[in-house]
């Protein structure tokens, strides 16, 4: 149907005689409220153009002018053939000028209009000029004051009885507020979707909390209430050396976070290590929660699993909380993973811890476990290249340190490197890591870059430098092929201290570079306070890149910025070709990750040994306690 | 002091009077629908659109003296409810939703005037006020001289709406016929 077929067919619609009742109903409550206004002095045809709008003797200017006015819109005009300019009243105040005061030209409406918007405005009316139509815009205005308005306006050509062109009327008003709030909901719709819904950083294969989340977890029942925490270790029963080659070792998490969800849901869970889960049982007492967990314990021994993967061995701690004894989430965790070794040193399925020990005993022990690790060199070194985004081939690894577990194989030093900064051991750890590459890079032809972790924690410590000097002396390593990267995960506590360890890294002639940007304890000062030469992007950020635009604004701001700073950067956590190649077009200097190349073990360690538990306190003083 | 107190009630006046109501009523009778309807099709708010008209027709009837002069008595009324109209929509910002159930759910051709005018709905909620105003004359078979009269407008400006108004039609109708079964 053509339009015109549609108006044609719309305007044989007919009034009703419903309609027509209507009309009478409406006409006597009109005469009463008419009757009501005469009587109560109330000012009828205030905003009422009483003319007939026919009336011909009106120009067509004018007649929109008096339209305008009636609606509170400013009007300009301008006439061809006279070639001036006039504008009303109502629009001087848009413009903040005086009405009488006002010189009416040309050249001081244009100068009135932001300069951003001046090509376009004259763009528009020099287009509606051309083709006698119609131009509406949001104008930007410059008013006598300096500031800024916007201007809703409608540009008209008028035209006499020919249709020849003579003139173009300009009628407004001040949209300011209008535009001010629709720019406020676009920003609000851009931010709804660009921050992120869900904080809780869940672990992809089990669908369990990140051990960070679940500490914050614990943190939160700790501060208000009652309740008990279990950490379950479900490791399979046989461990072949290809278990984490072969998926076999998360095929066996993903499994036993099942049976134990179905257990234990709704509660917290959380994947604190692997095989080790830990359940937040709030509001529960021993006798509640035990029961429970024997249960749990149970069904994940029980439970046989497919095609040759055996099944699973299981030990539990529970420990309970209270908020009256307050205690940090760390200890919490420690304490209840203290306890399944314990069980397990006993060989029986859960161990309840009733009586915690003392705060500094168990710090003690802690330190006393992890020094033993130091000592023993229980520890592997692995390099992951990073791929220099210009050149595209590897010119860099990053030494990554890899906690060897009970049976010598390595696992991620996170939970052991949290710990470590609990208990301010780090800086054994530092330097051990810091002896054991240079010795190792000393041995090797060097003939790429190697980055260094080292803790924020231990940069205090004045003796790490001259430890690093003589490190690099000993082992005869290239300073200028070295990068000492910062992690974030303690604060750098004192500045000018840091700065010095800064100044004396840089003046040995080796770099430094901030572990982890953006999403710790850096804030953005040290990008100026610190001499730093490399910041590596925090994996969050690089993670799900391509789907994510907000995560691209931060990415492609974060690289400008620091180029202009003259710091180079690096992306970690590359995982495909799709961030690469954004990497690539923001001008990121270097990229790590799976997808550029696995770490590899640089070397073994001296020696293995095979027997003691890492970081556990000798089973000796819990039962000389338990005992006493 | 008031307009009926001015007045003495003699004879003639009342006669005057009378008939001038007589008219009046007449008046609201024959337009009165037709009124709210051109209202309707701009705000789609029935509440709305009848209290600019009560606005305006009480106007009228205070000045209905001087308006029935007027060539047209309904352009004067029609330009002064509709600025009513936009004095309302100035001030209370009203929410430009078209109600579910006039949007048809498929644009089938229409076969009635009610169906044309669902259709015509559609269309209208899809517009900026002042081309809703000039579509709305459009239908009521209006110039574009006396629309440019009515609304305020210029007569090109009209004519810039009218294309607008049909480009929109036009790619309203082509969207539905894309979405539909072929």
């Amino acid at each position: 149907m053509t339009f015109d077929e549609l108006i044609e067919l719309a305007a044989q619609d007919v009034p009703t005689p419903l309609e027509h009742a209507r009309a009478r109903r409406a006409m006597r409550r009109i005469d009463e409220d008419h009757e009501r206004r005469l009587s109560a002095g109330a000012e009828i045809f205030s905003d009422v153009d009483l003319r007939d709008p026919l009336n011909a003797d009106f120009t067509e200017a004018k007649r929109i002018r008096r339209a305008a006015e009636l609606r509170k819109r400013g009007a300009v005009v301008w006439d061809a053939d006279t070639r001036r300019i006039d504008w009303s009243d109502e629009m001087s105040r848009i413009f903040g000028l005086a009405p009488v005061e006002a010189h009416k030209s040309l050249t001081s409406l244009y100068a009135m209009i932001h300069p951003t918007h001046r090509t376009a405005v004259s763009r528009r009316v020099r287009g509606a000029w051309r083709g006698q139509s119609a131009a509406e815009f949001v104008c930007r205005i410059v008013v006598r004051d300096g500031s800024t308005r916007y201007v809703e306006v409608l540009l008209e050509i008028l035209t006499d009885r020919l249709g020849r062109s003579t003139g173009i009327i300009v009628t407004g008003h001040d949209a300011t507020a209008t535009h001010k709030r629709l720019q406020d909901d676009k920003r609000r719709e851009i931010r709804a979707s660009s921050v992120q819904q869900d904080l809780a950083e869940v672990d992809g294969a089990t669908g369990l909390l990140s051990r960070r989340a679940f500490a914050d977890e614990v943190g939160r029942a700790l501060q208000t209430g009652t309740g008990t925490l279990l950490v379950i270790s479900a490791p399979p029963y046989i461990r072949l050396s290809s278990d984490t080659e072969t998926g076999r070792d998360e095929w066996f998490g993903t499994a036993a976070a099942k049976v134990i969800r179905d257990f234990v849901d709704p509660d917290p869970c959380g994947l604190l290590g692997p095989h080790e889960f830990g359940v937040l049982m709030p509001y529960t007492t021993f006798e509640t929660a035990a029961p429970k967990a024997d249960r749990v314990i149970a069904s994940l021994r029980e439970t046989r699993f497919m095609a040759g993967c055996g099944r699973l061995d299981a030990f539990g701690g529970l420990v309970h909380y209270d908020y009256r004894f307050p205690t940090a989430s760390i200890e919490l965790l420690l304490d209840a993973e203290t306890a399944w070794r314990r069980a397990k040193h006993e060989d029986r399925a859960l161990h309840v811890l009733r009586q915690p020990p003392p705060a500094d005993e168990r710090r003690e022990t802690c330190r006393a476990g992890i020094r033993n690790t130091v000592k023993n060199g229980r520890f592997a070194l692995y390099a992951q290249p990073l791929r220099d985004l210009e050149l595209n081939r590897i010119t860099r690894h990053e030494i990554l340190l890899r906690v060897l577990d009970d049976v010598g194989r390595p696992t991620p030093p996170t939970a052991f490197l949290d710990l470590a900064e609990h208990v301010d051991e780090i800086l054994a750890v530092d330097k051990w890591v810091i002896n054991q590459a240079l010795r190792l890079i000393g041995q090797s032809p060097q003939t790429s870059h190697y980055q260094i972790n080292v803790s924020g924690r231990s940069l205090a410590d004045p003796l790490l430098l001259h430890h690093l000097r003589d490190a690099v002396a000993r082992y005869g390593v290239d300073p200028e092929h070295l990068t000492i990267e910062i992690t974030e995960t303690a604060a750098i506590g004192n500045l000018s201290v840091a700065r010095r360890f800064a100044d004396g890294v840089r003046q040995l002639g080796c770099q430094l570079a901030l572990d982890d940007f953006g999403t710790g304890n850096t804030p953005l000062g040290f990008l100026t306070k610190l001499p730093v030469d490399l910041v590596k992007i925090d994996g969050s950020f690089i993670h799900g890149l391509p789907a994510s635009e907000a995560l691209q604004a931060v990415v492609e701001g974060l690289v400008q910025m620091c180029r202009k700073l003259g710091i180079l950067t690096a992306a970690e956590y590359v995982q495909d070709e799709a961030t690469l190649d954004l990497l690539r077009a923001y001008g990121v200097d270097f990229a790590q990750g799976f997808h550029i190349g696995e770490p590899d073990q640089l070397a073994t360690s001296r020696r293995r040994t095979t027997s003691v538990e890492l970081n556990l306190p000798p089973a000796t003083t819990l039962e000389q306690r338990d005992a006493g | 002091m008031t307009a009926v107190q001015a007045f003495q009630p003699d004879d003639e006046n009342e006669y005057r009077r009378a008939e001038l109501r007589a008219s009046l009523d007449r008046f609201v009778r024959e337009n009165y629908s037709r009124v709210l309807k051109f209202l309707l099709r701009q705000c789609f708010d029935r509440h709305l659109a009848e209290d600019a008209l009560h606005e305006a027709l009480i106007v009228t009837m205070n000045k209905w003296e001087s308006v029935s002069q007027h060539e047209k008595p309904l352009y004067w009324v029609r330009r002064t409810a509709w600025h009513k109209l936009l004095t309302l929509h100035d001030r209370q910002k009203w929410d430009d939703t078209v109600p579910l159930e006039f949007i048809p759910a498929e644009l089938a051709e229409p076969t009635s005037s009610q169906e044309a005018e669902m259709t015509l709905q559609h269309v209208l909620s899809q517009l900026p006020l002042q081309q809703r105003a000039v579509l709305a004359l459009m239908v009521e078979g209006e110039t574009d001289e006396q629309i440019a009269m009515q609304l305020g407008l210029a007569v090109t400006t009209v004519r810039t709406y009218k294309s607008e108004v049909r480009k929109k039609y036009r790619s309203l109708s082509r969207t539905d016929d894309e979405g539909g079964p072929a």
